[in-house]
């Protein structure tokens, strides 16, 4: 975290060699950001650049009151949020589109209580990135934040800049939202 | 909890279970394009450095400029008898001594 600082100060007075440096150190923070949240239509490294793009541009913004990384984080998600805002298109999701293992994972919910297995994780995680999908940018966000990165409501709240109880309520909403999505597809499945 | 919320609980903690994907170096003309813009805002461009070399340039012509008034003024006044011929002095003088 130092290193990153340093560099930080350092590119602010125009070092090329931090600056390229700070690139590098920041990298893999926020393409792990961007894969948690980045459109369907835009790929990662395209919305990396963006977001690296706007950080670098207004390193004079930054007071130092946080650490670099969680400044960096908010720039990442509020542009996230705004190119999920652009996907204006939800496609309907039906049982129809969905592949064989996450159609086996839905069977799997209904006819056992037991955790899923580790081997069906990466099915489970496209099917719900196909519910996200049906959200609003705002809702998908929370439920990322909240749900797949066991992030608290006090780090959302200081990622996002929302209020505790707009956190909570948006969580909520999200959550029905899906269930009910979800409840749709079991109902295709069993007709 | 109803049934359906415990399903999406389950699916859920599967989803998060997922382990992160292996991070690629960064993509070099993306860098390339970031960097640029960066350098754009926080370095000073080469206009400025010229700019400040003019400047430079620019008060040392000035100060020799002077110096050259200076020796014209000291070499009429040596030279020059009475103030009536100052004007006609002035005149026959190469305008190069003036420079």
């Amino acid at each position: 975290m130092g290193r990153t600082l340093a560099c930080v100060e350092r590119a602010r007075t125009g070092d090329e060699l931090a600056a390229s440096e700070l690139y590098d150190l920041v990298y893999p923070l926020m393409l792990r950001i961007v894969r948690a949240y980045h459109p369907r239509y835009t790929p990662e490294e395209d919305l990396a650049q963006t977001v690296l793009m706007k950080a670098f541009t207004k390193l004079h913004q930054f007071s130092g009151k946080v650490p670099f990384e969680h400044w960096l984080a908010r720039v990442a998600v509020n542009t996230c949020l705004k190119e999920l805002k652009r996907e204006r298109v939800h496609p309907e999701l039906r049982w129809a589109d969905l592949s064989e293992p996450e159609e086996r994972i839905l069977r799997k919910l209904t006819s056992s209580a037991e955790d899923l297995p580790a081997s069906e994780t990466l099915a489970a995680h496209e099917l719900v990135s196909r519910l996200l999908g049906q959200l609003s940018p705002a809702d998908r966000l929370v439920i990322v934040l909240l749900h797949l990165e066991g992030k608290s409501v006090e780090e959302v709240c200081q990622l996002t800049g929302w209020s505790r109880p707009l956190v909570k309520v948006r969580a909520f909403r999200a959550r029905r939202r899906m269930r009910s999505h979800l409840q749709q597809l079991l109902h295709e499945a069993s007709p | 909890m109803n049934p359906m919320d415990q399903h999406l609980e389950r699916l859920l903690e599967a989803a998060a279970n997922l382990p992160s994907l292996p991070t690629q170096a960064p993509s070099v003309p993306h860098k390339a394009k970031v960097l640029a813009r960066w350098r754009t805002l926080y370095t000073q461009p080469n206009w400025v450095q010229w700019a400040s070399l003019l400047q430079h340039a620019l008060g040392w012509v000035s100060v020799l400029g002077l110096v050259i008034a200076a020796i014209a003024v000291v070499q009429i006044k040596s030279t020059v008898p009475d103030e009536w011929s100052l004007a006609h002095t002035i005149v026959s003088l190469p305008w190069s001594a003036l420079w």
